[in-house]
């Protein structure tokens, strides 16, 4: 029997006996082989997940319990380390290093039952909105192949759009999940700052780092939610983090939520059919129950100028030893994101921890006022082409670059958590998307918006077609 | 071959424009508070811990 290809259909499938772990595996396998020409993989562990698949089996056969994700085959970015397994973190300096520990989020995901197949293509140290790699071929978007996947979750964005897996976990340090969401029509979830550990995944900026996951629906990203976040004793940023019910919250309905419509900063350089498909978004949740208020954003600058500053140095403190030692072995591109963070006052850095309250308690009471969430585009431009974020002058890419993390970066720095998922698709068939961001732990309720959205709309279900 | 300049060896020099942006951008804002924390975002999120908004 043919797997299904939605996450929580093949936890269902398996569990119904319908389909076998090994099964699974090997057809998901094969699917991951098919796309590879699209730089989704990084190396994938045959021998390792079919054993994991036929433990699960077993169990399955021998009536014991099975947990949410039981034989459902996944991988994830390069960047999540296992224990004995290489991780090269898409670069050629941390090419082969062989992992100590086990990241937390990898092994919440073996106990629910999951099998790793492996891991896949990402930009280099996570460093690009785009999928760029020029040590292992940019990620290509399965749209389009001429266009950018979106980084730097890029090969999940890839393997999860094609249907090779249900879902992935990547990470979002400025926009690293939204991007490739909003490039590949995936629903992508960055987190409130500290709602899922960090621990044994690559440190970008320790600060704005989160970790969540890509899936091909709202109801899929929320059973991945409920497996990953939560408290762990090996990072401390998630202490005291709530317990949040995300699947189980989907059925409460959307209806007497409001939701803000920023205008001002979000939709300055905001091509016109993405705020078309805004509209159309708006006026469907609208027809759901939803209250819609148009609200006006605080200055942005400071807030992209403080998501810059504390990425740049925090990467730079991590990355300063092989600055001196090996800078010919980063991309051009990628070292230019890092080296900024040498140069800042000590002062400064500290400075913006110390407004990063104030400034995020602003952008809520400015942005959402009373509402619930607000609505905001991930790009505001159309998904460009590889050769328009590597070709030309310097400062012709530079500036596609920057309009590409203009409306994702700050939100990191915010701390906020937000969803991002496909509301259409433009004139030459590539996905539009929104972002819907809220307050701090209020993850259960955005993705509760988007599943209603996605109750009533079938962008979500389209097939790329390079789906397999 | 020709020697590399100064800006080309100094990273700071490299990318003085976009650090001049940058400080110039946070030097917009208001004078820091005295009772600044680095803690600030931990302590704003702790507030909207749900069951105990203020």
């Amino acid at each position: 029997m043919k797997t299904p290809t939605g996450l929580i259909a093949q936890a269902a499938a398996f569990l119904r006996g319908e389909v076998s772990a090994e099964s699974a595996t090997r057809q998901a396998l094969s699917r991951l082989e098919a796309i590879a020409d699209l730089n989704a993989l990084a190396a994938l562990t045959p021998d390792t997940a079919l054993e994991q698949a036929r433990s699960q089996d077993l169990a399955r056969l021998k009536g014991k319990p099975l947990g949410p994700l039981a034989g459902v085959p996944l991988a994830h970015k390069d960047l999540f380390y296992r224990q004995g397994r290489v991780s090269h973190c898409g670069s050629r300096i941390a090419a082969g290093t062989m992992a100590e520990t086990t990241a937390s989020v990898l092994g919440r995901l073996d106990k629910a039952g999951a099998i790793d197949l492996g891991t896949l293509h990402m930009a280099e140290f996570a460093l690009s909105p785009t999928g760029y790699n020029e040590h292992y071929g940019h990620g290509k978007n399965p749209w389009n192949s001429d266009h950018i996947c979106g980084g730097s979750s890029s090969g999940s964005g890839i393997a999860v759009a094609t249907r090779a897996i249900p879902a992935s976990l990547g990470t979002d340090t400025g926009g690293s999940l939204r991007h490739p969401a909003a490039a590949c029509g995936l629903t992508g979830l960055k987190p409130t700052h500290g709602a899922v550990s960090l621990a044994g995944a690559m440190a970008l900026s320790a600060t704005l780092d989160t970790v969540g996951p890509l899936a091909t629906s709202a109801q899929d990203a929320s059973r991945m939610m409920d497996i990953i976040a939560g408290e762990d004793r090996a990072d401390p940023t998630t202490a005291w983090t709530p317990t949040l019910q995300h699947e189980s919250s989907l059925g409460e309905g959307i209806q007497g939520l409001a939701l803000a419509r920023p205008r001002g900063y979000y939709d300055e350089e905001l091509d016109a059919a993405i705020a078309s498909a805004l509209d159309r978004t708006t006026a469907t949740l609208s027809g759901a129950g939803v209250t819609m208020v148009e609200t006006t954003p605080p200055d942005m600058g400071a807030n992209n100028a403080y998501a810059h500053l504390v990425m740049s140095v925090e990467a730079a403190t991590l990355h300063s030893h092989w600055l001196r030692t090996r800078p010919q072995e980063y991309a051009d591109q990628v070292r230019a994101r890092i080296e900024p963070g040498l140069c800042y006052p000590a002062t400064r850095y500290v400075e913006a921890l110390m407004r990063r309250g104030a400034l995020s308690r602003q952008w809520i009471d400015m942005v959402l006022v009373q509402a619930d969430a607000a609505i905001l585009p991930v790009f505001p431009i159309p998904v460009p082409s590889i050769a328009d974020t590597t070709e030309g002058q310097t400062s012709d890419v530079a500036r596609v670059i920057a309009k590409l993390t203009r409306n994702t970066r700050a939100i990191n720095y915010l701390g906020l958590p937000a969803v991002s998922f496909p509301i259409g698709f433009d004139a030459t068939g590539l996905p539009i998307a929104c972002q819907l961001v809220g307050r701090p732990w209020s993850e259960p309720l955005l993705l509760r918006l988007a599943h209603a959205f996605q109750q009533t709309t079938d962008f979500h279900q389209r097939l790329p077609k390079r789906s397999t | 071959m020709n020697p590399k300049s100064d800006a080309d060896n100094n990273p700071c020099d490299r990318h003085a424009i976009l650090i001049a942006n940058t400080l110039d951008a946070v030097d917009a804002l208001p004078v820091l508070e005295f009772a600044s924390s680095p803690q600030s975002f931990p302590a704003l999120k702790a507030t909207l811990v749900p069951g105990t908004e203020q």
